[in-house]
């Protein structure tokens, strides 16, 4: 162990100049000798130092290198071994000298009172500690009428009746339950990195830096990156809502997965989901990044990227067909189908883009009645009475990667206000809506209620 | 209980194969890899440049090595898991570029005959063991970068930051010009002997 810290010690120690010269230059024809070192001088080169350490932690981790961790109760296993039997002892020279033990039983029946349990829970682990403090919890007019009464031989014994008090007692109960802990969650260790393999190796595409584990109170708990729950095969729900260039809603849009992305193939079996009443849909997808395809007649096809868990606004470019002429020949004796094939009819598709800035809305992470509502409860109106409410319409203009670009408001809302609430809207995320699954810049009216702050 | 205190020794890597061999103890095997993971982890960031292909190199090295070392015979264990750590990111990067493998598993866990590439060059032994007659000839031989260079580093013993600033070069080209005065440098040497 003491090998493998001092190479990334000495790494970061000679990438961040912290080195003088001459162990500088040593280090450097180690290098020079030693390829491995000079590849991995590298590769740390390009990274920031801070990461590297937590990151090597969680490695070692991986690969179920725990000696760090094991040592302590590697120790503690020691002293329960050699303790033991010790209390055992003492507990067997209580039952021999009952009748001694009685003698000083007058001085110490209130405290043990305090804790009756105190016997039977005693344990190796507790006796440790009960060894130790000793020393430090002199209960000097116990110890001296108790040493009159008991034979030298009995002294053990004394230690044993001076504990419980409420101090040491609770310092021994808090040990145990530290202790405990320790082993316990070392066991829960074990079994996250058991479950962590066995899921690599199960399940396609997944890889093991996917997979974190974290050990609660009493559970293990498995994630993998990118993905919502084990239970749900693995797969992330994700919302959104399609509109048309007016910003109209549109159900019944079937919205698929298009492409097989990142390993999962989609071997036919293309999942859709249509749009409800006002829109919005839920699709299920392996994981972010998965391309969804939509589709609804009278529009053109679109696709759209999906990297959070809600989409935001899709707007679907309309196609237009048009009847353009019609020519209706009737022959006296003409079949039906005939007459059918004589009726020409010439589409013409539009290839003129129409989009208003209409169906182009951002929209916030956790969506905008969420946000507003976040927002009104934060802020009160400056200058106005309490009971009365201050409307304030914001236009907020996003940019393509989702970033709050400026606000607009009515002049005759207070400055500072303003500035107030921009900086607000900054620390959200927004997402940019899509066409054809490229993010644009948009913007949208915000309409809050501010309750007034008092005058 | 005598285990634990034995447990504590060091034993050298070699050791830590033999008794994992016996055992299949993957955590005896995760001590010694342990010692040169964060090397490794250096290698793969410099191969894939990306932390997280790197994080997940740096496992699936651990796999696979759990096990080819069954199997392979390694007479140093340093110089053959760095060759194993580069092989697999060679590899990856070749899976990203063709979409294909195309590595047979003796080429990857390379034999003695990769071993031997890490043998020391001959400017790197100590100062006892360098031929220096031999070594001064060629570097006379060498062009006019690389043996300021290499003179610098080996003879007058400056830092790369140092010959860099005196020569108003970059310190990667520093570092480039060492090592192909140190590739020139083996061909002259190893025509001599011949």
């Amino acid at each position: 162990m003491e090998n493998n810290d001092k190479h990334i010690k000495e790494i970061l120690n000679y990438l961040g100049n912290k080195m003088p010269d001459k162990d500088r230059y040593a280090f450097e024809r180690r290098m020079e000798a030693d390829p491995f070192l000079m590849d991995a001088v590298d590769g740390y080169q390009n990274m920031p130092i801070d990461e590297v350490e937590n990151i090597l932690l969680q490695l070692h981790a991986k690969i179920g290198n725990k000696h760090k961790a094991r040592i302590v109760p590697m120790w503690m296993r020691v002293a329960a071994g050699i303790l033991l039997p010790l209390g055992v002892g003492i507990l067997l020279l209580i039952d021999q000298n009952n009748e001694k033990a009685n003698l000083v039983s007058d001085k110490i029946e209130i405290v043990k009172e305090k804790e009756p349990l105190f016997r039977s829970e005693v344990n190796a682990e507790s006796e440790e500690d009960i060894v130790e403090l000793e020393e430090m919890d002199i209960d000097s007019d116990i110890q001296d009428d108790v040493e009159k009464l008991v034979p030298q031989h009995k002294k053990i014994f004394t230690r044993q009746l001076r504990i419980p008090k409420q101090v040491t007692s609770k310092v021994v109960v808090e040990d145990k339950r530290y202790k405990q802990d320790v082993n316990k969650s070392l066991r829960y260790e074990d079994t996250a990195v058991r479950v962590e393999r066995a899921l690599v190796g199960r399940i396609e595409g997944v890889k093991v830096s996917d997979v974190t584990s974290r050990i609660n109170d009493r559970a293990v708990e498995v994630k993998m990156r990118g993905m919502a729950s084990l239970r749900d095969s693995f797969s992330m729900a994700f919302r959104g809502r399609v509109v048309d260039e007016q910003g109209i809603p549109l159900p019944g849009v079937i919205v698929s997965k298009s492409v097989a992305v990142g390993g999962y193939s989609q071997s036919g079996n293309k999942q859709g989901v249509i749009t409800d009443f006002d829109g919005n849909f839920e699709i299920k997808a392996p994981q972010a990044g998965a391309v969804l395809q939509l589709s609804f007649i009278g529009f053109k096809d679109q696709i759209a990227v999906v990297n959070h868990d809600s989409i935001g606004n899709l707007v679907m470019e309309s196609q237009q067909l048009a009847l353009d002429e019609m020519v209706v020949v009737g022959y006296g004796s003409q079949k039906k189908e005939k007459l059918a094939k004589d009726t020409s009819r010439k589409s013409r598709v539009s290839d003129h883009m129409l989009i208003s800035d209409a169906g182009l809305i951002p929209e916030p992470v956790g969506g905008i009645k969420k946000l507003v509502r976040k927002i009104e409860r934060e802020f009160k109106y400056p200058g106005i009475s309490k009971k009365d409410d201050k409307v304030v319409e914001v236009k907020v203009i996003v940019s393509k990667i989702g970033k709050v670009l400026k606000i607009e408001t009515a002049s005759d809302i207070e400055a500072s206000f303003i500035l107030l609430l921009e900086e607000r809207l900054k620390t959200t995320k927004w997402l940019a809506p899509q066409i054809n699954g490229m993010p644009v810049e948009s913007s949208r009216n915000i309409t809050f209620e501010f309750a007034g702050a008092g005058k | 209980m005598i285990s634990v205190f034995t447990k504590n020794k060091i034993e050298n890597d070699e050791q830590i194969i033999k008794k994992y061999k016996n055992t299949n103890n993957l955590d005896v095997l995760g001590d010694l890899y342990g010692r040169y993971m964060d090397l490794v982890f250096g290698v793969c960031l410099k191969y894939l440049k990306n932390k997280d292909d790197s994080q997940d190199a740096v496992i699936q090295i651990f796999e696979k090595i759990a096990v080819s070392l069954k199997t392979v015979e390694v007479d140093n264990f340093k110089p053959w898991i760095y060759v194993v750590a580069k092989n697999y990111c060679l590899m990856e990067l070749r899976k990203i570029k063709h979409n294909q493998v195309s590595m047979d598993d003796d080429d990857f866990y390379g034999g003695k005959f990769m071993e031997s590439t890490f043998e020391l060059h001959p400017i790197d032994a100590s100062d006892e063991e360098r031929n220096e007659i031999a070594l001064k000839k060629c570097i006379e031989k060498l062009k006019l970068a690389q043996k300021q260079s290499i003179e610098l580093f080996y003879f007058e013993q400056l830092t790369y930051q140092k010959i860099s600033d005196k020569m108003q070069i970059d310190v990667k080209k520093v570092k480039s010009y060492i090592q192909n005065a140190k590739r020139n440098l083996k061909l002259c040497l190893d025509g001599n002997g011949k």
